[in-house]
C-alpha cells in the first residue's frame, strides 16, 4: 500500500488507483453513530449508522456524512445509510 | 519472534452464498456472509477489488460498506467510525480497475451494554456489502472479490460480548 493516507489518529485508507475511494475508517475508540446526517438536498435526515426517519429520503439522493464528506443515499436491510462519495469536490 | 505471512495473516474472502467473486449487476445491494471475528483477531483491513464495468454504462460505481452485528443471522446495522460516519465509500468501476483498503480496529471490542456513544469497537460478526450503481449500458456487470486481511492478537481469544458477567 504505497500510497496509504493517514486520516487520522489511528485511521487510514488507502489505494492503488486514483480511482480508489478515500474514505475514513477509524473504528479504534469513540463511535458516535447518534450523530445525525442530512441529505444536502432534502429537508429529511438520517442517522449515519441507522435507518432514515424521514419518508422523504430515497435511495441516490445526495447526503452530507457526520464527518462533512459528502455522500450519497444508499439502501441496505436496516434502512438508508449515508455512504461517503468518492469525488468530494 | 519474526513476523510472516503465513503464520500473522488471517485472509478471510468475503463470500456470498460461499462464493468469493461477485458480478454485479442491477442496483440492489448484495450482502457478504457474516465472519465471526472472535477468532482472536485483533485489527483487520479490508480489500477490495473491483474490475470495469462490462455492458458500456455511462457512469458506473460501487459503494461498499461495512456493516456489523452481535449475532450471525441478525440485523446488521452500519459500522460506523468515530464521527458517527458509516465505514465505507464509493468506487468508480467506469473506466479503471481499483483496489480499496480500509482500516478496521477495536475488533470485537464495541460496548453493547451502552445506550449511546461512544460505543468503542466493532461487534462480533462483520460483513461487506457491495451495491452497484450504473447509468445506461447493456446489462452492464461488474466483477468485485473483497476479503478481510486480519493480523491476530496475542493468541488469546477475546470473551464474547453478553448480557452477563465475563469474568
Amino acid at each position: 500500500m504505497s500510497d496509504e493516507t493517514n486520516v487520522e489518529a489511528g485511521s487510514e485508507t488507502s489505494g492503488e488507483t486514483a480511482a480508489v475511494d478515500t474514505a475514513q475508517v477509524d473504528t479504534t475508540s469513540t463511535d458516535t453513530s447518534a450523530t445525525e446526517t442530512a441529505p444536502a438536498d432534502t429537508d429529511a435526515s438520517a442517522d449515519a449508522g441507522g435507518a432514515a426517519d424521514e419518508t422523504s429520503v430515497k435511495v441516490g439522493d445526495s447526503c452530507v456524512c457526520p464527518d462533512g464528506r459528502t455522500g450519497t443515499v444508499h439502501s441496505y436491510d436496516e434502512g438508508f445509510v449515508c455512504i461517503p462519495n468518492v469525488d468530494q469536490g | 519472534m519474526r513476523f510472516n505471512p503465513y503464520d500473522d495473516v488471517i485472509v478471510q474472502p468475503s463470500t456470498v452464498s460461499s462464493v468469493a467473486i461477485q458480478s454485479l449487476t442491477g442496483s440492489s445491494a448484495v450482502n457478504g456472509d457474516a465472519y465471526d471475528t472472535s477468532i482472536g483477531i485483533e485489527s483487520i483491513v479490508i480489500h477490495i477489488r473491483t474490475e470495469i464495468a462490462s455492458g458500456s454504462p455511462s457512469a458506473a460505481s460501487v459503494a461498499w460498506a461495512l456493516q456489523e452485528c452481535a449475532t450471525s443471522g441478525g440485523t446488521y446495522t452500519a459500522a460506523t467510525d468515530n464521527t458517527g460516519t458509516a465505514i465505507g465509500g464509493t468506487i468508480n468501476t467506469k473506466t479503471v480497475a481499483a483496489d480499496t483498503f480500509a482500516r478496521v480496529e477495536g475488533i470485537m471490542l464495541k460496548n453493547t451494554n451502552l445506550t449511546a456513544s461512544p460505543y468503542g469497537g466493532r461487534l462480533r460478526y462483520l460483513r461487506i456489502v457491495l451495491t452497484p450503481t450504473y447509468t445506461g449500458g447493456t446489462s452492464p456487470a461488474t466483477l468485485t472479490y473483497a476479503e478481510f486481511i486480519g493480523s491476530p492478537g496475542n493468541g488469546l481469544q477475546l470473551p464474547v460480548r453478553t448480557t452477563v458477567s465475563n469474568t
